[in-house]
């Protein structure tokens, strides 16, 4: 838990977070799309821990939650809710890690409401666990 | 003339709480059940329930620290109350209800979520047997609050909600 639940300046509203989402959410893939949905309760926590992927890499994430994929959404995107997002070293000290938290309520769980909402403003930012898009080549 | 089999059987789930795998089989109805210490027996009313609430129970069988952030499994308080959910709504008499999802919740919760086109009806059990729900369209939440289990009135006004919107 983060000393302080203030909002962090250090993290733009334009700051892409990644968050890992476990197997055990996940729906299983639509057969006719190839999409896969997710249950919201993957963000139904008490502080949810996301990474600052411009801090960080797909392949270190990756290495981190083997198997697992990733939803991407933006500091701004939380903040919408009335959630901070606080800066706070995970258990080995990786500092790309961020946590979001509710703003009225410090420490407590977020709302189901709100998690529904990180879900809708989320998307995956893999193309399947350890799947990542390839970047597109500089402009020349 | 004796009617088919399955016009005078229901489904049970029989849970062996020493190999955590539930069996599910068929007794006749008004069939007295034995119900032995290893052994909790769940009648159903409808077919529907049997999965999730197998799923339900095999949610404590889950490692602590399946969502790689330390979370333990359900305890039994959220699965007994997971089950009460499930088994209520069947008793609500209606006919085009599908089954839930079932989700595991960090911090020991469990999530059941209807789908019916856009809308869905997630009813979270926390840890400690509580219950809240939050109704979305094409999933933007619109309301949220205590989940009722009592009166059932309550209940089905949610779920007419849900499946009036199939």
């Amino acid at each position: 838990m983060p000393a302080s639940w203030a909002e962090d300046g250090s993290i733009p509203d334009d700051c892409r977070l990644w968050r890992a989402i476990p197997e055990q959410s996940l729906y299983p893939v639509d057969p006719n799309t190839g999409d896969q949905d997710f249950s919201d309760s993957a963000f139904l926590t008490h502080e949810v821990s996301v990474y600052a992927i411009a801090e960080t890499t797909p392949q270190a994430l990756a290495t981190k939650f083997p198997g697992l994929r990733f939803r991407e959404l933006t500091a701004g995107d939380a903040r919408k809710f009335d959630l901070v997002v606080v800066r706070e070293p995970d258990n080995v000290g990786d500092t790309s890690h961020a946590v979001i938290g509710r703003k009225d309520s410090p420490g407590a769980r977020l709302k189901g409401s709100q998690a529904a909402k990180l879900k809708k403003a989320s998307k995956w930012a893999d193309l399947g666990p350890g799947q990542f898009p390839t970047a597109p080549p500089p402009v020349t | 003339m004796m009617p088919a089999l399955d016009a005078v059987t229901t489904p049970i789930i029989e849970y062996r709480a020493a190999e955590r795998q539930p069996q599910v089989r068929r007794r006749q109805l008004g069939q007295i059940i034995v119900v032995q210490s290893s052994c909790q027996i769940i009648v159903v009313q409808s077919s529907w329930e049997i999965e999730p609430i197998r799923a339900a129970l095999k949610l404590q069988s889950l490692p602590r620290g399946w969502d790689r952030a330390g979370s333990p499994p359900p305890g039994d308080a959220p699965v007994d109350r997971a089950i009460d959910v499930i088994s209520s709504v069947a008793k609500l008499g209606f006919d085009d209800i599908t089954a839930p999802h079932v989700f595991p919740v960090p911090g020991g919760g469990i999530q059941l979520e209807w789908l019916q086109g856009d809308r869905r009806l997630e009813v979270e059990v926390l840890p400690d047997g509580s219950t809240q729900f939050v109704t979305l369209k094409d999933g933007d939440p619109l309301k949220e609050g205590e989940y009722p289990l009592w009166p059932p009135t309550e209940a089905k006004s949610l779920f007419s909600w849900l499946v009036s919107g199939a």
